[in-house]
């Protein structure tokens, strides 16, 4: 057996460098990939995060359907994300979100119900004035 | 369903003209379609900032100038690797990991900072200007630039829905449109190796948009894009074979990704200020992405967005070489080379090697030096250290939220440099074959050209 010529050694070491970096780089693809499949057998089955985004999707129609565009609201809401979902949904719909101090046409909240779709039902009121 | 595949198709018939203007080739326009449809989208919005007024009536007239523009450019030659193989080689193999993009879109980054941003810009121009400058905004970073959200608030304008799986695959088509023009970018500037060795290497450098973590590019975020078509942008400008028509899309890419994240604006200054160095006055054309993303940061300014990373940050404690800001540094790079040290370790051995003794066959190749894109990942770089070390969050929150989607600019750079060494590694051992791309061989030189390395 013949040794390669020391370019060539170099041009199969460099290759190899090059080959371990770039496969280093594409072992997340593979779990992406492995991920993608299983989300597409699973398609249209029910879930806890499909739950969420309906519940979400429920939350903005709610909105869109109660409170009027052009509206300044502020929200109530003691749950961090729920809270700041409904004011990208109040954007979404031309609602305007303004601070409790700058005189809100309506405070819309939310209040567990059994009896409503997700358990919950979106609400507006007229806020209080100190 | 049907909503879902409305949008894509609004996406990508908004961008046609204006693609096949940078193209002249349908298959390849079809691969950037998404990226210029959300280009053309982007341009409304700034605008309707500027002027007011709803987002289809600055969207129409744009439209049609990018129509005209593909018009007038009909008849210029075609870019290279721009047929249909090219463009089924370009984007097929990356369909399987974007499979993910059917999963139930909730995540808090693409809600709460591109579909809010989206929803304002579906309102019209004085809406979306109060709602910017609201300070009740601040944690949906309205200063983030618009080129993910526009698209969007145009399919949700258009089809007049605001539902959630249509703005994640318009997102997901950009992400997609902008790492296939990774791969297209990789395999023009080896064109001139082995087919077989030119477009696993540039295909392996698309999949790299999915390091260090495998789920940004499928969850709407916008680092993927930015990072690579950014990537293909600079690949394009220093790797590739002299062909007047690529600079035009070189800019074109490099300037969306400015506009696509902060992140991109610290690319395309690095891109600028190497580019500079290397091409003196002739480097002109590479500070339009500069003042792309200079029009966006000040729209934002003056209509009040803050960034809240320099707003109440560490400079004047890092002027004044306080410990404990300079002390974050250790850390700072522990995080980033967690990510991908191991990629770039052996990225730049190989560069190191293939500078020492493979310059000879990377210029018959035609392939450009291989530093200036190192350069620009390392000034980019620096400004990552930089914004993390005045960072006013806890280095360790700040690092953990954000670490994976930034450094993958960094994986997409060395990777396009480890594909490019490669396959001028292994060309060296078969016989050289003859560049068979459908682009004129006479077309005229560019005036952004790179120089041949002397031989080494």
């Amino acid at each position: 057996m013949r040794l390669p010529t020391p370019r060539t050694a170099v041009r199969l070491l460099v290759a190899a460098l090059c080959a371990a970096a770039l496969l280093q780089a594409m072992r997340p693809t593979v779990y992406s990939t492995r991920v993608g499949v299983d989300t597409v057998r699973a398609a249209g089955e029910q879930n806890v995060t499909r739950v969420y985004r309906e519940k979400l999707e429920y939350l903005s129609r709610e909105l869109h359907r109660q409170v009027p565009a052009g509206t300044r609201i502020v929200v109530v809401e003691k749950v961090v994300d729920l809270q700041l979902r409904l004011v990208e949904f109040a954007y979404m719909h031309g609602v305007f979100v303004v601070a409790p101090e700058d005189k809100p046409d309506l405070e819309i909240y939310l209040q567990e119900d059994p009896a409503a779709p997700h358990g919950v039902r979106l609400l507006t009121r007229k806020p209080v004035t100190a | 369903m049907i909503t879902t595949v409305l949008a894509v198709l609004i996406l990508v018939v908004a961008g046609l003209p204006l693609a096949y203007a940078l193209t002249r080739a349908v298959p390849l326009a079809l691969v950037l379609a998404p990226i210029a449809g959300a280009a053309v989208a982007t341009a409304a919005v700034l605008l309707m900032l500027a002027f007011t007024g709803p987002l289809m009536v600055w969207f129409v007239p744009v439209y049609l100038l990018t129509g005209v523009l593909a018009w007038r450019l009909r008849d210029r030659p075609r870019l290279p690797s721009s047929g249909w193989r090219d463009a089924a080689l370009t984007t097929l193999p990356l369909v399987p990991p974007m499979l993910r993009l059917g999963s139930e879109p909730v995540t808090w980054d693409t809600h709460l900072i591109w579909w809010l941003h989206a929803g304002y810009f579906t309102q019209g121009g004085d809406f979306a200007r109060s709602a910017i400058g609201n300070p009740v905004l601040t944690f949906s970073h309205p200063d983030y630039p618009p080129l993910a959200s526009a698209p969007v608030a145009l399919a949700w304008q258009v089809l007049d829905i605001r539902d959630f799986y249509p703005a994640a695959f318009v997102t997901g088509f950009l992400t997609l449109s902008a790492i296939a023009m990774l791969v297209h970018a990789v395999r023009v500037a080896t064109a001139r190796g082995h087919a077989l060795l030119s477009w696993p290497a540039a295909i392996a450098t698309g999949y790299a948009a999915w390091t260090p973590l495998w789920i940004i590019p499928t969850a709407g975020f916008s680092d993927a894009m930015c990072a690579c078509a950014f990537a293909a942008g600079a690949v394009l400008l220093f790797f590739a074979r002299p062909f007047a028509g690529l600079l035009p899309l070189a800019l074109f890419l490099a300037s969306s990704a400015a506009l696509m994240k902060n992140e991109g604006l610290s690319l395309v200054v690095a891109l600028a200020l190497v580019g500079t160095v290397k091409l003196r006055r002739r480097a002109g054309p590479l500070w339009i992405p500069v003042g792309v993303a200079a029009v966006w940061s000040v729209t934002a300014r003056l209509l009040g967005a803050e960034t809240d990373v320099l707003a109440g940050g560490r400079f004047n404690a890092l002027l004044h070489g306080d410990a404990d800001t300079l002390g974050r540094l250790p850390t700072i790079l522990g995080f980033m080379a967690g990510r991908v040290g191991w990629i770039v370790l052996l990225t730049v051995a190989a560069a190191l090697l293939g500078h020492l003794f493979l310059r000879r066959a990377r210029a018959d190749l035609d392939l450009g030096a291989d530093g200036w894109l190192w350069a620009v990942t390392a000034i980019h770089t620096a400004g990552l250290v930089f914004i993390y070390l005045i960072t006013p969050y806890d280095i360790h929150w700040h690092l953990s939220t954000s670490i994976d989607r930034v450094m993958i600019a960094m994986a997409v750079l060395s990777c396009a440099s480890a594909a490019c060494w490669g396959v001028t590694a292994l060309s060296g051992l078969s016989a050289p074959t003859a560049y068979t791309s459908t682009a004129p061989s006479t077309a005229p030189a560019a005036s952004m050209t790179h120089s041949a390395p002397p031989p080494g």
